[in-house]
């Protein structure tokens, strides 16, 4: 006898136990001593002596270092204090319960003896180990070479000079110094920039004298950034204005310049590579091998600790990057376009929101001079790009809404009439299309036509309560779960029993709220973020909400990534359904407290519109 | 007063006794009631019977496990199948146990020598006395001449005792030990063996003196 059935059960499900033999659990199991913890109290104390294994049973604790930096947080099934078992070291990080839990202490030399008596079971410790060495405390920014400051990427002082110096002086200099950009100062005022190419393109090429002050051939007003910002801010800055050189400044003085190459230094696979990569291909099969690596530069991300909004803009830059050489491979095949226009990016693309998983959702907005017969052009402009998109596995919008359907391939002013049609007489159709529709970004060609058919979809929206109001109305369509354990939303189409579709009602609700609180605002504002500060600011929401909201986005985006990384890494196709086995009791409650804000603000919103 | 009243009978017993075991449980001095509860030995105790009334129903199996140190020791954890003197019969189909495997089991005289032996200089805990601190008794009584003389913790009293005198808590609250476990989120057990239910026990003890702190830091804050 002397069996304890449930203890063994619990310890043989444990990782690395699960490889031990029954009498290996059974003496593990007798050697465990329970306690139990009151939420907020110690269980470890940094600096102490440590002669065990400590596993938790139930509830969940903070592990936290001297500095009092959150390291990491445990859960049911998760072990601590291994460290310093192993190390046989002081304890480095204090845990303290943030849940009432009851922990198993396991002995200490039943703990050795089994590493001694099971490789594998020793393996997994040690792995264990050295993630947790490895392992800083949870950063908010990403980690590696994305979350250096800027500063740390100059590895030189700036090269500089004068704006009225000689196209020849800054060439010389250039190549004494072995820099392929120059920064150019006027009285000692940063004024501008002067790189290769530009003297290539504006100088050899058109026949000047290089004696010309280089002051006539700089890039004036130059992007830049501030040198506390992050590296993976300066890449992004990078990647949206299609810049290699950045120039770094300190309370307004040049301090440095970054390069795409300082990236390529520190990190090898960072979005830069692929998004050049991408601006390199002629071809869409070309793109297609390319775009294979976009799911091991997703799981990297996430590794890194991206959050779900820096992710959503590596995805999408990513996803601009290969719409733009799309267009660029079908202007090279059919020739110059006969008029203006404007790739338009919808949706998730749109908002910069996309995520591992994502359809195409787009549009082509025309030159109003354009004449019927030039559509013969852009349908085959539309067709290149839908296919080569779907080839890279951004798969054709189930509703057809892309730029090949004739009805989303129009000129400006019939957008125009689209958008003053579905703002001035609702249907159900209207804000079907109204909520995707309003999310949209030139992704690539004439950003005026965009911006000219924003301006006119605000003035149309802000006067019309009746449409908001609806939108309201339609808003509600999806809600939030009540609560995760007894209220669990199930898809009744069968194939996903018994999990959550997160962006249905999870992310969807949120995006909904802040579109029309921002349109409510007259906002513009594209980024579910920017609108809910947007409208805070208006006093369309309070503060309080709009950030509680952008918090309940977090987590949620951060599950839903962190979901379908395990499906990519599994070999999977992405999808958006959790299931409650796959998270924490503790991520549970997180997720619990976030639909429970959606579920209020959502409210709010009715009231907003009299609703209620 | 029930401390005194309890020296006295175990003085009585010891003068009585011939038993050496027994004699050494009632002659070793009971714990102070304000022996600090991390300072405390106490034993979990939990018993699978052939019925509900202590009177007539006899014990299947026991098990019981140590708290010391304020911590459930599972190295003390022991349990014993006991032959009873009837049949097992219908409740086998509650615990599991055939007349196949309790045949192979201890004599009760046997489990009680055990019993005591882990008892001595300890305190008991088991969730609701009325059944097995009562058929404790009379097994005892019938070995040695008196009742088990021991200071007894029962849980479900205590928690009893809290929602009668907090009248805001809801008294209609189950207090069966799956159900108190749940309320101080303490995990789910699979039932019906008895020393997981004194490990159960043991647990929700644990769980309670935590919650009731700082009120609750001695044996006498216990009984």
């Amino acid at each position: 006898m002397n069996e304890l059935p449930d203890v063994a059960r619990f310890v043989s499900g444990l990782p690395g136990f699960d490889l031990l033999d029954e009498a290996q659990i059974k003496t593990a199991a007798r050697s465990i001593q329970i306690g139990y913890y009151r939420a907020g109290s110690v269980v470890l104390q940094t600096g102490r002596d440590n002669k065990q294994l400590h596993i938790v049973r139930s509830g969940a604790l903070e592990l936290r270092n001297v500095e009092g930096d959150l390291v990491t947080r445990v859960a049911e099934g998760d072990c601590f204090g291994f460290p310093s078992l192993m190390n046989e070291s002081p304890v480095r990080n204090q845990s303290v319960a943030i849940e009432d839990s009851l922990i198993y202490h396991m002995d200490g030399t039943v703990f050795s003896a089994l590493r001694r008596s099971s490789e594998r079971f020793d393996t997994h410790f040690i792995r264990l180990l050295s993630d947790r060495l490895l392992s800083r405390p949870l950063p908010t920014k990403l980690h590696g070479a994305g979350n250096r400051q800027v500063s740390q990427l100059i590895s030189r002082s700036p090269v500089t000079i004068d704006a009225s110096a000689s196209v020849r002086d800054a060439a010389t200099k250039m190549g004494d110094q072995r820099v392929s950009a120059i920064l150019v100062t006027d009285k000692g005022e940063f004024c501008g920039i002067v790189t290769d190419r530009d003297i290539r393109t504006r100088v050899v090429a058109v026949g000047k004298s290089g004696e010309i002050p280089v002051r006539d051939i700089m890039s004036t007003n130059p992007v830049s950034i501030n040198f506390d910002a992050l590296a993976y801010e300066a890449a992004l800055v990078m990647m949206q204005k299609q810049i290699h050189h950045l120039p770094v400044l300190d309370h307004g003085n040049l301090v440095g310049m970054i390069s795409r190459s300082d990236f390529m230094r520190i990190e090898t696979e960072h979005p830069l590579y692929l998004v050049n990569d991408i601006s390199k291909q002629s071809s869409v099969q070309g793109l297609v091998a390319v775009c294979k690596r976009l799911p091991g530069l997703i799981t990297s991300q996430v590794g890194a600790d991206a959050n779900g909004e820096q992710l959503g803009k590596f995805v999408t830059t990513i996803t601009d990057a290969i719409t733009r050489q799309l267009c660029r491979i079908g202007e090279a095949e059919l020739g110059s376009p006969p008029c203006d226009y404007a790739w338009v990016a919808l949706g998730s693309q749109g908002r910069h929101e996309q995520s591992a998983k994502s359809d195409q959702d787009n549009a082509l907005v025309l030159n109003d001079a354009a004449i019927a017969a030039n559509d013969e052009y852009f349908k085959a402009l539309a067709r290149i790009v839908n296919d080569g998109l779907d080839a890279c596995g951004y798969v054709y919008c189930p509703g057809d809404v892309m730029a090949s359907n004739p009805k989303w391939r129009q000129p400006l002013k019939v957008w125009k009439d689209y958008f003053h049609q579905w703002i001035t007489v609702p249907s159900e159709k209207a804000l079907m299309h109204a909520n995707i529709f309003f999310d949209l970004r030139c992704v690539y060609g004439n950003a005026v036509l965009v911006d000219e058919l924003k301006t006119s979809i605000r003035e149309d929206a802000k006067r019309n309560e009746l449409f908001l109001a609806l939108m309201a109305k339609n808003a509600m369509f999806f809600q939030p779960p009540l609560g995760f354990f007894r209220q669990f939303v199930l898809e009744k189409s069968g194939e996903h029993k018994n999990t959550l579709d997160l962006k249905l009602h999870g992310i969807m609700p949120i995006v909904e709220i802040a579109r029309i609180r921002a349109l409510a605002a007259g906002e513009v504002r594209i980024t579910t973020r920017n609108r809910l500060r947007a409208a805070a600011k208006a006093g369309e929401l309070t503060e309080a909400d709009a950030s509680n909201l952008i918090d309940a986005l977090e987590l949620i985006e951060k599950l839903r990534m962190e979901h379908q990384n395990r499906q990519l890494n599994a070999g999977k196709k992405p999808d958006n359904h959790l299931s409650p086995a796959e998270i924490s009791p503790l991520v549970r409650q997180n997720l619990k407290s976030a639909f429970s804000q959606v579920s209020v603000s959502q409210a709010a919103l009715l009231n907003r519109f009299h609703l209620a | 007063m029930r401390r005194l009243w309890l020296a006295l009978r175990r003085l009585r017993a010891w003068r009585r006794s011939s038993d050496p075991v027994y004699k050494a449980f009632v002659e070793r001095p009971l714990p102070q009631r304000g022996t600090r509860f991390e300072d405390a030995e106490l034993v979990c105790l939990d018993i699978e019977t052939t019925g509900l009334d202590p009177e007539s129903a006899d014990m299947l199996s026991i098990g019981w496990v140590l708290i010391r140190g304020g911590k459930v020791d599972l190295a003390t954890a022991e349990s014993l199948i006991v032959r009873p003197l009837g049949d097992v019969g219908h409740t086998a189909s509650v615990h599991g146990l055939t007349d196949t495997i309790v045949g192979q089991g201890v004599a009760p005289t046997e489990a009680m020598y055990r019993v005591i032996a882990a008892l001595t200089g300890r305190v008991l805990v088991v969730h609701y006395a009325g059944l097995d601190k009562n058929l404790l008794d009379r097994l005892c009584r019938a070995q040695f001449g008196d009742k088990l003389l021991v200071p007894v913790i029962d849980t479900l009293a205590l928690e009893h005792r809290r929602t009668s005198r907090h009248h805001h808590l809801d008294d209609t609250r189950s207090l069966r030990l799956p159900d108190l476990r749940a309320h101080y989120n303490l995990p789910r057990y699979g039932g019906h063996d008895c020393l997981m239910d004194a490990v159960a026990t043991a647990e929700l003890l644990l769980a309670m003196v935590a919650s009731r702190a700082p009120d609750c830091q001695t044996l006498g804050d216990l009984y």
